[in-house]
């Protein structure tokens, strides 16, 4: 055995699609289920190795923020094409509105539980640490993400929020630019370029997770 | 045979295992639902705005007092002059608006303003500074301290009483206060600004006591750990706990450069420092708390695999 790290990253090979084998083994409706499984980028996710110590839910809370993620994504779509009035207005835009909200609790929701689980396992070490400073730099603009959400919500605390943060945050030079209380500024920067910046940040997070792999305990 | 064993598994205590896969899309669904019934069953903050007509006539007392501090240059607003088409508040928030709706006032309020735009801006400033501290005697006002305490709102009862060199400044206020009591003023801010703006609308309101008495009463200002919560919603952005922490008890937070210096150097810590420096980032190794994290490895250590396992000998590897 030349390369003691062969074994270890062996889950980490594509699997060929082998329909006819899938079907035999798993019986036809779980193999047709399982199929997209097989295809890039999904693949060996079925039938799988893993090491035993990743076999826990702790090992999620990374993959549920990025489904928190693309939740916002969706739900922040509906509420932009459909604008301020419908989700101020009306019944189901203020629904749409509280589930965007709530998906954002979510998201920062698993994104602490993964934070915490980075950190007691030491998930961070050697080349791992780019990895762990992108996601990092990640979470920081969800930070800012949030406050313009909440700047571009038009309601009474994107009112108050955006004069308090214009007499304090909004005062300091670069940031003294922006102004809180133009709320299409706020709105473009929490709907467009912030979001852009996430998704390639994340995007690039979840690739390097690919590539290296799971963490070795400690 | 032992010795072939890859190096890694022989010191990880730790098997390769059949990846069990479907437990992501069963808790994404999970997740998904619960969203989506907690947006449909319990809502999210929504407290209307605040608008001029509704703020003065409430407190009509504060927006003349409010005027007085803008025509003195001691308002709020001079902390916003960095605001694109702000320049001067003075200006903006009180004499434009007066000599747009010119066609609209009484005479005497028209006649107030030409007087006290032909003064030089020192005369102006001392009619209104007079005017203001006249107010702050009348509410045993002290010197502005204690940041986060309610303001006191005169009432107008108590300010017809007032006396002194305050030239046409009462009469200018009123007339502010006339306009915006009406609806003038909301619309003619929001017609000069582009689009969903509501930057001269906020500022203006912001200069008036109403809008921070409300958030202080209502705990929300950022002394108050408001930047964590919510106004009429028991769930606010707990996940702005370091921000807010740096805000509320690090020396110097609650200014502006401070509270971003104290992030820049909370971020440093956690991205630079943690992870890289020898000691602090064996932290985890020390506390074994990983131990909670790792799932058990119940297949390897059934009886059944063990028996297996043993009765195999050496024969077997880890992975059985």
């Amino acid at each position: 055995m030349s390369d003691p790290n062969q074994d270890y990253f062996a889950h980490h090979t594509s699997q060929p699609f082998a329909w006819k084998e899938r079907k035999k083994a798993r019986g036809t409706w779980r193999a047709l289920f399982e199929s997209f499984a097989y295809l890039p980028p999904f693949n060996r996710m079925f039938g799988k190795d893993s090491p035993s110590y990743a076999e826990s839910y702790w090992y999620c809370m990374g993959g549920l923020t990025f489904l928190s993620f693309l939740l916002l994504i969706l739900s922040g779509l509906v509420l932009t094409l459909f604008g301020p009035t419908w989700w101020q207005g009306t019944y189901v835009g203020y629904v749409t509105k509280s589930i965007h909200y709530w998906t954002a609790q979510s998201f920062f929701f698993f994104l602490f539980l993964h934070i915490i689980r980075v950190w007691l396992t030491g998930a961070y070490r050697g080349k791992r640490w780019l990895n762990y400073a992108i996601g990092f730099v990640a979470f920081f603009l969800s930070l800012g993400e949030n406050l313009f959400g909440l700047l571009a919500r038009g309601d009474w605390e994107s009112q108050f929020v955006s004069m308090h943060s214009d007499d304090m945050l909004f005062t300091i030079p670069g940031l003294r630019l922006i102004s809180p209380e133009n709320f299409t500024s706020a709105l473009i920067i929490h709907v467009a370029l912030i979001p852009f910046v996430l998704l390639i940040l994340i995007g690039v997070h979840v690739t390097l997770v690919k590539l290296q792999g799971i963490a070795r305990p400690l | 045979m032992k010795s072939h064993t890859p190096k890694n598994q022989e010191t990880t205590r730790f098997h390769v295992v059949p990846h069990c896969f479907w437990r992501y899309p069963i808790v994404a669904g999970i997740v998904t639902v619960a969203v989506i019934l907690l947006g449909m069953l319990v809502g999210s903050p929504n407290w209307p705005q605040a608008t001029i007509k509704k703020v003065t006539t409430e407190q009509p007392g504060g927006t003349l007092w409010a005027v007085a501090q803008e025509l003195d240059h001691s308002s709020s607003s001079y902390t916003n002059t960095q605001e694109y088409g702000m320049i001067n508040p003075a200006t903006r928030l009180v004499v434009d608006p007066l000599k747009s709706a010119s066609w609209a006032l009484a005479p005497n309020v028209n006649e107030a303003l030409s007087q006290f735009l032909a003064q030089p801006e020192q005369q102006q400033v001392r009619w209104a500074m007079n005017y203001d501290n006249s107010i702050r005697k009348a509410l045993k006002m002290g010197s502005m301290g204690g940041a986060m305490s309610t303001v006191p709102v005169p009432s107008l009862t108590m300010l017809s009483h007032l006396h002194g060199d305050f030239g046409p400044v009462p009469v200018i206020a009123n007339g502010i206060l006339q306009l915006a009591r009406n609806g003038y003023l909301q619309n003619y801010f929001q017609g000069i600004s582009p689009g969903n703006t509501f930057e001269y609308v906020n500022i203006w309101l912001y200069d008036q006591p109403y809008l921070l008495n409300t958030a202080i009463k209502n705990g929300l200002t950022d002394d108050q750990w408001g930047m964590i919560k919510e106004r009429g919603f028991f769930v606010g952005p707990w996940y702005l706990i370091i921000p807010a922490i740096a805000h509320v008890l690090l020396p110097g937070g609650s200014s502006g450069p401070g509270f971003v210096l104290w992030n820049a150097l909370i971020a440093f810590f956690f991205i630079v420092l943690f992870p890289l420096i020898p000691g602090l980032r064996d932290i985890p190794r020390y506390l074994k708390l990983y131990k909670l994290i790792y799932a058990t490895d119940n297949i390897q250590h059934s009886p059944l695999v063990q028996s297996v396992k043993r009765s195999l000998g050496d024969e077997t590897n880890a992975s059985i």
